[in-house]
């Protein structure tokens, strides 16, 4: 777990009371505490990571060559935690979970033979040799691996107790299905100089899974039947294949929204009485943080790239609400103008998840800072206070005025100097990612402080959004935290190192995740 | 005899539910029969749904044996003879969020999350009854974060919101009924495959767990028992009456189709939950309304469709129309599924189900308006074995700030628990950690 310095716990709390903006409705509502997880220091142990529900379905796809009509069905479920659903300990089968994926097997073993036996199987007859080639050949997909004699001993008595050839197959497929080797990855090694290595076709697997969400292809697990895959060369050669591919952009997208916190920014309580903000808004949004991060990663750039881009990738629709007019359908890369800032803080994802539904809110953009930058966890605030806040009917304050003032109450000054200082920054931009210079009239004041050293008093003063960007970009601290983000979101497990320098791209961060010690091998348990 | 040993269907309990315990008992507890009483069988039905406006639902003017309805509640009326409204109790910092983790457990304590569903189920299973799923968990919205219901160790167990999935998980495995003339049913090919089929799954995940440190063999473990559940299911060695239904009222039905409203879809939840227990296929269900943060709400009569907390808790003015109109939906499905538990026989064929069941109604905070738990709100019913003291106006308790881990516990103890040690918040003790004393007969 991202540990939190005694200092930020002790202040935040200290804050109590019932002061109406204390404690904002949005970050009450989804910040729930989480339990603590796995943790690995450097190496971590041998694992079973269970497919998530997506993992599964693009796996189910790729047994059957890509044909995406094979039978949906709600089977595994995936915990959320720190933005993703990937966690290695929380992922489990248990109770009528079973009971479930037998359900959903037995109706995709069913449409496979209905619609594909012929392809499934060049022959039909009940020869041995027949039955084996489907074994071998299907079993290889679905275990990530050949299947040694005795697996295929074991499906061929399967198959022989049935009827007919087609009713073989199907028991066959069934069964495979719910196999533990199809449905977790095998991360558990040979044992060898002291630590478990994982072979080739654990490293097939695990690369595969990590940087596409999807099975290895047959020809990665040709590599693998090779004994291709040991060496940190070719490790960087697959990764420089998977990575790209479509799979692999839409898998970094994904990390992005979970990195940033906005993956629920579709659901989250939007005030829509005067701003349009509808779901396909909210979808091109994401969109356009999808796209600066895929392009920043794909041109080498690094954090500091990410933070600073004085350009974004936006449609009509996002032209229109950002102030830009113009553009069409499709996304296209624009200079900044009409005071958007600078790299992906500016985005409307970031700054209208990072709000309140009506107000934009310094507290919760501190935070989102604090945690998801700089990886300075901030525990849920306390309990039971209230944490509307009413809409102002006479608008004579500013947002910031408003927190200032009753951040002045000594119950509340705790938590806020934390948080405040550093969304103050932000405060060009409305609760729905829109700049403005002016609240009813009163001029915006986007100045404050960052303090990266929670021990001392001394900030780096801010003025504005692209202030707060320059000053995060060249900082060791987010360097680290983004790279315990990513290492989570490949591994599913905290705390796990891997091998990054100050100023990596986005590409090597990644390429560092895959030749991680970690990756590639695991400690003996104690 | 008293038996107080962890986990035991107290023998307090089995006497109160005998001659003994109905002689006590008030007049308004209007007598079940003592054969009845005797039986033993239990079942407990948690509705769970999401804090609430806590101004628009209180019954403000109820007293201890009269309930004042407000409009948003007033849909429970057919039920009131057996209800008992709870107002008042404390969550103590557990249930101040909404998806909080204690509003089911009475804690927040990450090693310590056991929900009542799950702890009821346990004693239940540890007390040596057997039926062919422990508990049932359904609803919900899918693909949400689920942090309901736990058993201890820190995993969230998710509901099955497929109406279509959970009658499949539930009913597809029950072997086929005897014919008519009493021979044992014919021999059944698919179940004869999936046999096969659980022999070498089972031999694979030991052969893994042979291979694994202690934790991820108590991840297969898990996995383990719950193809073992199967195998029991299929061979009708599960216990219960596992879809004979000896009550005469086990009649699942065809499968139900999956619609496009979540709260819909949990309303076919609640059916297949009464169908279970008609059939004795488990004794603890459990039915989630809606998510906390992410429920789309289109119902009849609910007024313009929305997202129930953005929309219907946060962004209407008061009174809040649409969140009136929800709760209210939600005590008819309440009301609904009690009278189904009325019209159908028990298994053991002592009453009807409704006798032998406790149904609460539990939330995951209390104000769902202003992020609060001090102020915890839960609904009682059921015939509950003659557990329950009730009156013809209904009754009404207030918990003037006690913890609402002691209307957890109430359950417990209607279901015939009387050693509460592993549940809630440990840290309380004494009368903090007992039922509420007005709610028992």
């Amino acid at each position: 777990m991202i540990r939190l310095s005694p200092l930020l716990l002790c202040a935040l709390f200290a804050c109590e009371g019932t002061i109406g903006e204390q404690v904002p409705d949005v970050l009450v509502g989804a910040d729930i505490p989480e339990p603590e997880t796995i943790e690995c220091e450097g190496v971590g142990e041998p694992m079973l990571r269970r497919l998530t529900s997506v993992q599964y379905r693009n796996s189910l796809v790729a047994l059957f060559d890509g044909d995406e009509s094979v039978p949906e069905g709600e089977v595994l479920s995936d915990p959320a935690r720190l933005g993703f659903r990937v966690d290695a300990a929380e992922a489990v089968i248990r109770d009528l979970g079973a009971q479930q994926v037998m359900n959903h097997a037995e109706a995709v073993a069913a449409w496979a033979v209905e619609q594909k036996l012929g392809q499934l199987s060049s022959c039909q007859d009940p020869s041995p040799e027949c039955r084996q080639a489907f074994i071998g050949r299907f079993g290889r997909r679905a275990y990530r691996r050949p299947l040694d004699a005795a697996t295929v001993r074991a499906y061929e008595d399967l198959f022989t107790a049935e009827p007919t050839f087609a009713d073989g197959v199907e028991a066959v497929i069934a069964t495979m299905i719910q196999s533990p080797h199809f449905l977790y990855r095998a991360e558990l090694g040979q044992r060898r100089n002291g630590f478990y290595h994982l072979d080739d076709f654990e490293l097939a697997t695990n690369l595969a899974f990590t940087l596409t969400n999807r099975p290895p292809s047959d020809a990665l697990l040709d590599r693998a039947e090779r004994g291709e895959l040991q060496s940190p060369e070719a490790i960087g050669e697959v990764f420089d294949e998977l990575i790209n591919t479509d799979a692999a952009r839409q898998n970094l997208g994904e990390f992005a929204e979970g990195w940033l916190d906005v993956e629920d920014l579709l659901g989250r309580a939007k005030d829509e009485t005067e701003v349009a903000f509808g779901p396909e808004l909210r979808s091109d949004m994401l969109e356009e943080t999808h796209l600066l991060f895929i392009d920043v990663f794909e041109s080498n750039g690094g954090l500091n790239e990410l933070l600073s881009a004085d350009y974004t990738f936006v449609n009509g629709r996002l032209r229109s609400h950002y102030g830009m007019g113009g553009g069409g359908d499709t996304f296209e890369r624009v200079e900044l103008s009409n005071g958007r800032a600078r790299g992906v803080l500016g985005h409307g994802s970031v700054l209208s998840r990072h709000a309140l539904a009506f107000l934009s809110s310094p507290v919760m953009r501190g935070y989102f800072v604090r945690e998801r930058l700089l990886c300075q966890e901030l525990p849920a605030p306390p309990a039971g206070i209230d944490t509307n806040i009413e809409p102002m009917e006479a608008r004579t304050l500013t947002t910031r005025e408003r927190y200032i003032e009753h951040s002045e109450n000594p119950a509340c000054i705790g938590c806020h100097t934390l948080m405040d200082p550093i969304g103050f920054a932000f405060e060009h931009f409305d609760a729905y990612g829109r700049f403005r210079d002016n609240e009813h009239g009163m001029p915006v004041d986007a100045t404050g402080e960052l303090t990266l050293d929670r021990n001392s008093s001394e900030g780096v003063p801010l003025d504005g959004l692209d202030s707060l960007s320059n000053v995060l970009a060249g900082t060791e601290e987010m360097e680290a935290c983004f790279a315990h983000y990513l290492s989570y979101y490949a591994y599913g497990v905290e705390g796990c190192g891997t091998d990054f320098t100050p100023a990596t791209s986005l590409r090597d961060h990644l390429r560092g995740v895959v030749l991680a010690d970690h990756f590639r091998m695991r400690a003996l348990e104690e | 005899m008293k038996t107080t040993q962890r986990g035991k269907i107290g023998r307090r309990r089995l006497l109160q539910l005998g001659a003994a315990g109905l002689a006590t008992a008030p007049l308004w507890n209007r007598g079940r029969s003592a054969a009845q009483l005797g039986g033993g069988a239990k079942y407990l039905l948690v509705f769970h749904t999401p804090g609430t406006d806590v101004d628009a639902w209180a019954p403000t003017g109820s007293s201890d044996t009269s309930i004042a309805f407000s409009e948003m509640t007033e849909l429970l009326e057919p039920l009131r003879s057996d209800l008992i409204l709870f107002e008042g109790f404390d969550s103590l910092g557990t249930a101040g969020q909404h998806g909080a983790v204690g509003g089911l457990t009475g804690s927040t304590d990450w090693n310590n999350l056991y929900s009542l569903d799950q702890f009821v189920a346990d004693r239940i299973a540890e007390s040596g009854v057997r039926t062919p799923i422990r508990s049932l968990i359904l609803g919900s919205v899918p693909g949400e974060d689920q942090r309901s219901f736990w058993q201890p160790g820190g995993n969230p167990l998710t509901p099955i919101a497929s109406p279509r999935s959970a009658f499949d998980a539930v009913f597809g495995t029950a072997p086929p009924p005897p014919a008519s003339d009493g021979e044992p049913a014919e021999a059944d090919p698919l179940a004869e495959r999936r046999l096969r089929s659980l022999a070498l799954l089972e031999g694979e995940v030991a052969s893994l767990r042979d291979r694994v440190g202690v934790r991820e063999a108590n991840k297969l473990g898990l996995h383990a028992e719950s193809l073992a559940a199967i195998r029991a299911r299929i061979m009708g060695t599960s216990g219960g009456a596992g879809g004979g239904g000896g009550g005469g009222g086990c009649a699942p039905g065809s499968a139900p189709t999956d619609t496009d409203s979540d709260l819909t879809n949990s309303r076919l939840q609640l059916d297949l939950a009464v169908a279970a227990f008609a059939c004795d296929t488990t004794r603890v269900a459990s039915v989630q309304f809606g998510h906390h943060q992410n429920t789309q709400v289109a119902l009849p009569g609910i007024g313009t469709p929305g997202n129930w907390h953005n929309d219907f808790m946060h962004s209407d003015p008061a009174p809040r129309r649409r969140l009136i109109e929800v709760e209210r939906w939600l005590c008819q499905q309440f009301v609904d599924a009690g009278q189904r538990l009325k019209g159908l026989p028990a298994p053991d064929g002592n009453g009807t189900l409704w006798d032998q069941t406790l149904m609460i109604w539990t939330r995951d905070m209390g104000d769902g308006i202003s992020h609060a738990g001090d102020n915890m709100r839960f609904v009682i019913s059921g015939g509950a074995g003659g557990y329950l003291r009730t009156a013809p106006g209904g009754r009404y308790i207030n918990g003037s700030g006690a913890p609402h881990l002691r209307v957890l516990l109430t359950a417990a103890e209607a279901m015939g628990i009387e050693d509460f040690s592993g549940f809630g918040d440990r840290n309380l003790s004494g009368s903090d950690r007992q039922a509420v004393e007005g709610a028992r007969a």
